[in-house]
């Protein structure tokens, strides 16, 4: 498609362009008046955009003081929200899934029956950014513990430390001496989530980062909606304890987006802080144009707000495969594992 | 608007079928009508569940507390429940129970027909290799039936929790952990395997081991697998002596105890184990479910992959069934999904959220209208044992056709009679239930003598490079 087959995909800079009988940007050929021109171009958009919203607000207002329903807001279409439908989505109505909940390997540290503890480890011979990862993870996360790789197999560490009462197990891998995949084991029974490990920026690299401090986390599992998502949801809340310190404002997030997992970690504070507001409308006092005149639109007022600083570390997380039981690539099972026929569309997620 | 390339599935023909997961729910599978979306219709009982085996008396399950439960398939009521034995009873094998690799739990169950030489009875194998047969006590009359069927949930209907002090135990191994068994079409055979267990198969009236497999050679690096049988299915029901076998170290054997206790054939499928095994009715056809959730057919005469099946099988597929009329296969798994495939063109034709980790899926034949010509092999066989009990008393009562006789021997015996028996006409020996009289010695000749004759074309060929390994 060479040119633009529809009239109506034109933009309004350049209808009106057309009607001036002038050239469009793109037929002018030197590249200094060709930018000047796309940047008039742009200057017109924004401007139409910012009138658009005027006008949207002013009608929103508008309907407000005659006391209407303000004219529903567009919703711009996403891949998310046009997901395809998925029949496997968790309810929190449904019993079985709070009966399985309630039997799976998860539930004694829901029910606090044991605190967690983390063995953390990697490939062999790690290189050191991936010790400075886990130096960071170690920080983030409570009670875990760093054990060095060695020449254990997996199988042996996991033996080891289900017998030392730890709840659960990372192995950090690393390929070309950047980590590039991380496993987390729960013990003693499993299951045994393999994910690819990306986008890693440890809290040095993080603009304006705080320092974590040793209370505990509170924790946050965003958007984890399918039974599979409910599933990895709770391998997550498995690793933390139970009991957050609120006094520490420490927040620790996976974020589930289009089946990516988006860790994060914060402090975050409630400020008090002056507002500006719009001036509160009484009927009969003040509803009148003319009476509102002399007096001011807006008052100020003490509100309280959130602020957010990052701590980091950040990195992002895919799900490769969720075995049942520890780690066994021999003889294990799978209870979900990814497969090229899955990636047919786009818009089908699984977490 | 987003493009979608979701297909509608076409649907299913009309069948019931009971699955069984993980929390011990028994969810009942229905399509009304033809060209119908699979639909849950009830949910049974909630206890956890280890295996289940359909037959004529009912849906046994067996349970994690160590009981074997028979529920009526078509209403879901309890019609008994036995205790299982989890040791022989003597004093080696009270100090053999303590073993570290397997445990008590009940790993293998069966249930015979009603009118087979055993009746109503179960057996039920421990990962120990506890073996017990023990009779049931079912209501039987369709008049108490149909009385219980008006109150689905009502689960205490008869509950005769009798420990089985009348059950025929027996210990088929002393190491290693079993993990499957199965009894052949005519109920008077059983193969074991397990992890450290290659497969036996035992005789269940003499209670003795009349085969044992041999491990396969060495191969190109000198090295031997262990035996870790995940997997058994018999080919066919009409032949006790051809069954597929599923390894963990993914292969998948073909053994023919008449010809020699190393594999007939053995080939590689995938890289995960083998977790279920399901012959077509058509004695050659086997379906293969594994760790990784692959679903594939093979063809058993040359070990060729006939083809996989498609629907983005996730999870480990943990049981495969193939209807006994119409040309559909169920299978389940890990991924909560039970899904119908066509049996011949492999396409998918529906599939159901289950909502739980499912152990097990079995169609629900007792429904079924009784078709005018029996086509499947099941209806054969019923047919067959329908005639046997009159029989059945004096044949392994005089004649004791084998103790523990190694497997060359047993062919000698078959030689033997196999004179006498060759002038019987082709047609005569093919499709003729056994007349009355017949020992299982003769039964034995009769096997061996189909066996000739399908071997020229069924015979694996030796492949000479690639491909499956012929040994």
């Amino acid at each position: 498609m060479g040119k633009r087959m529809h009239d109506d995909d034109e933009d309004a800079g350049e209808k009106a362009l057309r009607k001036a009988g002038q050239k469009l940007p793109s037929q002018i050929k030197n590249k200094h008046k060709r930018s000047a021109e796309y940047a008039k171009v742009r200057a017109e958009k924004i401007k139409e955009k910012k009138q658009r919203i005027r006008a949207r607000d002013k009608a929103e207002k508008q309907a407000v003081e005659l006391g209407e329903a303000p004219p529903a807001r567009q919703v711009p279409r996403t891949i998310e929200n046009t997901r395809e439908a998925d029949e496997t989505v968790a309810r929190p109505d449904d019993e079985e899934l709070l009966e399985d909940c309630n039997e799976d390997e998860f539930s004694g540290h829901f029910s606090r029956e044991h605190a967690p503890k983390l063995l953390i480890t990697t490939s062999q011979e790690c290189s050191a950014p991936t010790r400075r990862f886990i130096k960071e993870l170690l920080m983030v996360i409570p009670n875990a513990t760093f054990y060095k790789r060695g020449s254990y197999e997996l199988k042996q560490i996991v033996k080891y430390a289900s017998n030392r009462g730890f709840t659960s197990m990372f192995v950090v891998n690393e390929n070309r001496k950047q980590p590039n995949g991380l496993l987390i084991v729960a013990l003693p029974e499993g299951p045994t989530a393999h994910f690819k490990l990306s986008s890693i920026q440890l809290s040095k690299k993080i603009k304006g980062h705080g320092r974590t401090t040793s209370h505990m986390p509170e924790l946050l599992l965003n958007n984890f909606t399918t039974r599979l998502g409910h599933r990895i949801g709770r391998l997550f809340g498995s690793v933390f304890p139970q009991d957050p310190q609120f006094r520490g404002r420490r927040a620790v997030t996976f974020h589930n987006q289009r089946d990516f997992i988006f860790f994060r970690h914060h402090r975050y504070i409630f400020e008090e802080k002056e507002i500006k507001e719009l001036a509160p409308v009484t009927i009969g006092v003040n509803s009148d144009a003319k009476s509102r005149k002399g007096m001011p639109k807006t008052v100020k007022k003490n509100a309280v707000v959130a602020r957010l600083q990052e701590c980091g570390p950040r990195f992002t997380l895919k799900l490769q495969s969720l075995q049942s039981g520890t780690f066994d690539s021999k003889y294990g099972e799978y209870e979900w594992v990814h497969k090229p026929d899955m990636d047919t569309s786009r818009r089908r997620f699984f977490l | 608007m987003p493009r979608t390339s979701a297909v509608d599935l076409p649907g299913c023909p009309p069948f019931r079928a009971l699955c069984c997961d993980n929390l011990g729910y028994v969810k009942v599978v229905e399509v009304a009508s033809e060209k119908g979306v699979p639909q849950v219709v009830t949910r049974w009982g909630r206890e956890p569940t280890l295996c289940t085996s359909f037959g004529q008396e009912g849906f046994a399950l067996a349970r994690k507390n160590g009981t074997v439960e028979v529920l009526n398939p078509a209403s879901g009521v309890r019609l008994t429940q036995i205790g299982v034995p989890t040791t022989t009873g003597t004093a080696t094998e009270a100090s053999n129970g303590k073993r570290e690799d397997a445990t008590d739990a009940i790993c293998g169950l069966h249930l015979f027909k009603k009118t087979g030489i055993w009746g109503t009875a179960v057996l039920t194998c421990t990962e120990q290799g506890v073996v017990a047969i023990q009779r049931i006590s079912c209501q039987d009359d369709d008049e108490d039936m149909g009385v219980s069927a008006g109150g689905d949930e009502d689960m205490g209907v008869s509950t005769s929790n009798q420990s089985g002090s009348d059950a025929m135990v027996w210990s088929v191994t002393d190491s290693g952990c079993i993990l499957c068994l199965r009894v052949d079409g005519s109920e008077r055979y059983a193969v074991f395997g397990g992890k450290g267990v290659d497969v036996s198969m035992w005789d269940l009236e003499k209670r003795t081991r009349i085969w044992s497999a041999k491990n396969p050679r060495r191969d190109n690096l000198g090295l031997i697998a262990p035996a870790y049988v995940t997997a058994l299915a018999f080919l066919s029901d009409k032949d006790h002596r051809k069954f597929v076998v599923g390894t963990g170290h993914h292969q998948i054997r073909l053994y023919d105890i008449g010809a020699q206790r190393r594999p007939m054939m053995m080939f590689d499928y995938g890289e995960s184990p083998i977790k279920t095994i399901a012959p077509d009715g058509d004695g050659y056809m086997v379906y293969v479910g594994s760790g990784s959730g692959d679903l594939a057919c093979f063809d058993m005469r040359t070990g060729q992959n006939v083809g996989g099946f498609k629907g983005k099988i996730a999870g480990s597929v943990r049981s495969v069934v193939r209807h006994p009329t119409l040309p559909i296969v169920a299978s389940c798994g890990l991924d909560r999904y039970l899904r119908i495939h066509h049996a011949k063109t492999r396409q998918l034709l529906a599939m159901v959220f289950l909502k739980q980790q499912l152990l097990s899926v079995v169609f629900d034949t007792s429904a079924l209208p009784v078709p005018s010509a029996p086509t499947s092999a099941d209806k054969e066989i019923s047919k067959l044992s329908d005639q046997k009990p009159a029989v059945k008393t004096p044949a392994h009562g005089d004649n004791t056709p084998f103790d523990m006789k190694p497997a060359g021997e047993a062919v000698v015996t078959g030689k033997e009679v196999k004179t006498e028996k060759k002038k019987r006409s082709r047609e005569e020996v093919d499709d003729s239930p056994r007349p009355a009289g017949n020992g299982m010695k003769s039964k034995k000749t009769k096997a061996k003598i189909k066996i000739k004759q399908d071997k020229s074309p069924k015979r694996p060929r030796k492949l000479k490079s690639s491909g499956p390994r012929c040994l």
